[in-house]
């Protein structure tokens, strides 16, 4: 599948560096490509923060408003590591772990807790203005040259206690609001162990050049994120970050899911010009985003936008969007501490609302839990994505719920605004949130506040008992909005951010196929549509089987769009619906696949080869 | 009032010197009492505040440094018998 790659890229990076040559080498590594796309430029290291020399360059002055925040921050981490190391302390001493390692822990303690630690962090933010991490930093590097000075071997082992400690508040301190991601000054690839899906809404596209991670899959929600942020991005990456510094030159290629550590020459004149080609082909495909999304037969489909709140609707429409299909509330949500207020996301829904000029907007209530957390909620589950999720938790903050509806409501007499609810497995559950909005229109009739009496409601059809009774769902609601995504991972039993099962993660398995073809027939016997929201609607070899299925809507990352709706002006809608009918036969799915392939191959050719990467797979 | 200040010489004995067990069981010690307590090398002339852990390891003390107690306050005697036994007995190690 790397055929494209030059013939000396092509080896393993098993063998590498051994003994380490002057001139750094060139090795490749493998993994799940995500977010297409090439990156280029020099690596920086993402990971556990650790304490390290600042050059006096590097000291960025805060306000003055600044200083007393840093100082809160620096004893919030203090009391947060003091927790944490109690809490190790009272392990270690059910496990019966022997003394010395308590002892050590307690001296670890004392040292969190001394004052003079304090005051010279504190002493240092204030005299110079300058953030709490810094501060910190400073201060403990000014303490391991006075350890390293120290000719008793002993002794100067004690830095290690010092580091480790010192690394504990850091992490304490950066895990809690502001990131070093937040402080990048240039452009960077960023190689980073693991980047939750907070720290990845927190990415500046300008200062971001790509991202390789050493978790994750092709559906987890850093992934999904980096599609819609439209930043190049491979997951899956074993290996890589222990052997990347930072500075190192770096290439990401998000297409075939490779990253090329320290390129030659001859690689980046490579991939310069396959970034030309890449941007040729994409002006080419924009051409077409005003054009209907109509197949060669004349079956028409909506193609909607998948966002978060942090692309503008110029955008969305230059792309190609008509509409957004799936807005996710979840980022109003993730990096604060409290509940947006009423106001706030009233002010947001209506702005968005407005801007889309009369398209639809679909907000999807929150979906909080999963791989996604909120500060505001900290369960430790030892299932998560079966647990406290999306509408488990309304019952729990039901004015979570509450005050989105009513935002919402409000919001949909500026706009078209819809609404749907995500992770509803049951009639009973349904009833009662269509109950709740009920409740909510009576409040705000009572307050005399202007709302839309006809705010239209759908169900996420993504656990597969939803799709079981979804003749009886459809009967209450207006819409249906199928998350592939969660349905192939409930269905199939693959915990879709598993690495090691994610060959076992199918969209194509006849299980799900079946039960999207149910859901669809449901709706349609019901005159509702049935869009699909996952990103199986952003492969293009799947746009056949789903086109097939009668679905009547794709949402995807605006980053699709215009590839997608290429790949439906191209095609028959009755060579989609030979090819999904094969694929609900026993034993006629794999062939199936193959002619959806063999389809693009006539239809898109230039598609094939550059864009969709799975293709060859 | 009943202030005192009572300074008297040590030497660290155990093999490992004032590594992060030993400050940090010289600094609780040290903490139970009211009386400040001042820690000087008599090697580097450098000093420390006993009750803090941070300014006893940049003591940097192995073994064999000589250390010059100073103690000030109300129960500065019993600080002094009691810090002075933990250095003797060499922080029990």
């Amino acid at each position: 599948m790397s055929k494209s790659v030059p013939e000396k890229n092509a080896r393993s990076s098993g063998s590498a560096g051994s003994r380490r040559p002057p001139q750094k080498k060139e090795v490749l590594f493998h993994g799940i490509p995500v977010s297409p796309g090439i990156a280029m430029g020099p690596a920086r290291r993402f990971g556990q923060s650790e304490i390290h020399a600042i050059k006096p360059s590097e000291l960025k002055r805060i306000p003055d408003s600044q200083v007393e925040q840093e100082v809160e921050l620096f004893y919030s981490a203090i009391s947060k590591t003091e927790k944490e190391l109690a809490s190790l302390t009272d392990k270690m001493n059910k496990g019966g772990v022997d003394e010395n390692t308590t002892d050590i822990l307690e001296a670890h303690l004392l040292i969190v807790q001394d004052k003079v630690l304090h005051n010279d962090v504190i002493g240092r933010i204030r005299k110079n203005h300058i953030s709490a991490e810094q501060a910190l930093n400073l201060t403990i590097r000014h303490y391991l040259d006075v350890f390293s000075s120290m000719k008793d071997p002993y002794l100067k082992e004690r830095a290690d206690d010092v580091k480790d400690v010192a690394n504990r508040i850091l992490n304490n301190m950066t895990g809690m609001s502001r990131s070093t991601l937040e402080s990048l000054t240039d452009p960077v690839v960023l190689v980073a162990k693991d980047l939750t899906p907070s720290d990845t809404a927190l990415l500046d596209r300008k200062k971001v050049l790509g991202f390789s991670i050493e978790n994750g899959s092709r559906t987890c929600h850093s992934a999904i994120l980096a599609r819609s942020m439209k930043i190049p991005a491979v997951v899956g990456m074993q290996r890589l970050y222990d052997k990347v510094q930072d500075g190192d030159s770096i290439i990401i290629d998000g297409y075939l899911g490779m990253v090329i550590l320290h390129p030659e020459e001859e690689t980046r004149d490579f991939y310069r010009e396959k970034m030309a080609r890449e941007k040729e082909l994409y002006f080419d495909l924009l051409k077409e985003s005003r054009l209907a999304a109509e197949t060669l037969d004349g079956y028409r489909l909506k193609i909607a936008a998948n966002v978060d709140g942090l692309q503008d609707a110029g955008e969305l429409f230059s792309l190609g969007a008509e509409g957004i299909g799936l807005y996710r509330t979840e980022y109003l949500y993730m990096n604060s501490a409290m509940m947006p207020s009423e106001e706030v996301q009233f002010g947001v829904y209506r702005k968005l609302a407005e801007s889309m000029k009369g398209e639809d907007v679909v907000i999807r209530t929150q979906d909080i839990g999963g791989d996604k957390n909120a500060l505001f909620t900290s369960y430790h589950e030892a299932n998560p994505f079966l647990g406290m999720r999306a509408v488990r938790l309304y019952g729990e903050y039901p004015n979570i719920f509450k005050t989105q509806i009513r935002a919402a409501l409000r919001a949909a007499a500026f706009g078209c605004i819809r609404v749907m609810f995500p992770m509803v497995t049951c009639m009973s559950e349904l009833n009662h949130l269509l109950e709740l909005v009920e409740t909510c229109k009576n409040e705000l009739r009572k307050e005399k506040i202007p709302f839309d009496e006809h705010l239209k409601l759908g169900v996420m059809i993504e656990i597969p008992s939803a799709a079981l009774i979804a003749d009886e769902m459809a009967k209450k609601v207006d819409f249906f909005s199928i998350g592939t995504n969660d349905l192939i991972q409930y269905t199939l039993a693959v915990d879709r951010t598993n690495e090691r099962i994610s060959s076992l993660y199918d969209p194509a398995h006849r299980a799900v196929l079946r039960l999207i073809a149910m859901t669809v027939e449901a709706a349609h016997e019901n005159g509702i549509p049935v869009a699909v929201c996952g990103e199986m609607a952003a492969a293009p070899e799947f746009v056949p089987f789903l086109i097939g299925l009668g679905v009547d809507e794709l949402s995807m990352s605006p980053v699709s769009i215009a590839a997608i709706r290429k790949v439906i002006r191209r095609i028959r809608r009755s060579d989609a619906e030979a090819i999904a009918r094969k694929a609900l036969k026993e034993g006629q799915t794999a062939d199936a696949m193959r002619e959806a392939r063999k389809l693009l191959e006539r239809a898109v050719p230039d598609l094939v080869n550059v864009i969709s990467h799975k293709i060859e797979q | 009032m009943g202030q005192t200040s009572c300074t008297e010489h040590f030497v660290i004995n155990n093999e490992k010197g004032l590594h992060a067990r030993p400050a940090a069981l010289f600094v609780q010690t040290a903490s139970e009492f009211s009386s400040s307590v001042d820690v000087m090398n008599e090697d580097t002339k450098t000093s420390a505040d006993g009750k803090s852990v941070m300014s006893m390891l940049m003591l940097a003390a192995p073994q064999g440094t000589r250390l010059r107690l100073t103690i000030t306050g109300d129960d500065a005697e019993k600080a002094m018998e009691t810090l002075g036994s933990l250095i003797n007995r060499g922080f029990d190690e």
